[in-house]
């Protein structure tokens, strides 16, 4: 058990050391099969995690991955919001005349603003929501993996949703002003994307697939 | 560093491996490979695969000092205490 420990803790200290510094984090697996014969590998693993995270901040590529972290950890408030929104019933079931601020207060009496005429629109609409939902939820995990191709894939199709549900909100008579909240979530969320994707294009500019140049 | 220094100096020609310069000098994994990077990338260290003493293990990475980390050793030997003694306050 400890010694899994060790090796799931070591692989954390390499994963943060990153590629110019691979000879170095096997250099720490190597030694931790000594360690795990001297008894001490919780020890030295987590002495290796501790040097390793403090390295981070020194180089380019480690700042790369705290930034990303932190960027795809921020993303998570976005789809927060979604699914409290999707609880309190957007995009069907605005606060009355309280607003946004009345919303989030939990307070306003929901009015049901689907009509018998557009009540057939809202699985459609239903569908969407929770396929935002689940576009914001991937999109951190894309980010982390440095997969930007289908972080380009995801930022065109929430773009396309969030615009979708917008028409048709408008569309429906539904209230708008509640879309002003996916539609900041998405600007921040393009925006945190186009960041991260310069610096990587800057920073991997010229080294061998999935290696960074300095 | 000095006490890396101190450690790395005594048979300056010999590979030593991470594990023993930490049991040899009381340093942290943590505090000592960090300064094993700098002092490579400083030029004061040389790292390099070796064959392990025992067949079936993987290769260890050995290090020892350049001539550049050898003189920085003799400039600041007088810096360092000696080896075996302790420090006693007076």
């Amino acid at each position: 058990m400890t010694v899994n420990l060790a090796r799931a803790v070591t692989a954390v200290a390499e994963a943060c050391l990153g590629d110019r510094r691979r000879d170095w984090a096997l250099a720490m697996r190597s030694e931790l099969d000594v360690a795990i014969a001297d008894g001490k590998p919780l020890r030295f693993a987590a002495g290796c995690l501790a040097g390793a995270l403090r390295e981070m901040p020194k180089q380019a590529e480690g700042r790369f991955t705290l930034t990303s972290h932190a960027v795809a950890l921020g993303l998570f408030p976005i789809a927060a919001i979604m699914l409290v929104g999707i609880a309190a019933g957007f995009p069907f079931l605005p606060s009355g005349h309280a607003g946004i601020s009345g919303w989030l207060a939990g307070g306003g009496q929901p009015v049901q603003l689907l009509t018998p005429w557009n009540r057939g629109f809202a699985p459609a609409l239903a569908l969407l929501v929770w396929g935002l939902v689940a576009g914001h939820l991937l999109m951190p995990w894309f980010i982390l993996e440095r997969d930007w191709t289908r972080v380009a894939t995801l930022a065109r199709v929430n773009s396309a949703a969030t615009v979708t549900l917008f028409l048709f909100t408008g569309a429906l008579f539904l209230d708008v002003a509640f879309m002003v909240l996916p539609a900041v979530g998405l600007a921040i969320e393009l925006l945190g994307v186009w960041f991260l994707y310069r610096w990587q294009a800057h920073l991997f500019a010229g080294a061998p697939p999935g290696m960074a140049d300095a | 560093m000095l006490k890396l220094l101190d450690a790395l100096s005594v048979r300056s020609d010999d590979w030593r491996h991470g594990y023993d310069i930490m049991k040899e000098t009381g340093l942290l994994s943590g505090t000592l490979y960090p300064l094993l990077m700098r002092m490579t990338d400083q030029g004061l260290v040389e790292a390099e695969w070796r064959e392990p003493a025992q067949p079936g293990r993987p290769p260890r990475h050995a290090y020892r000092l350049t001539a550049r980390g050898r003189a920085l050793a003799l400039e600041t030997r007088e810096e360092r205490p000696l080896p075996g003694f302790k420090e006693v306050p007076v």
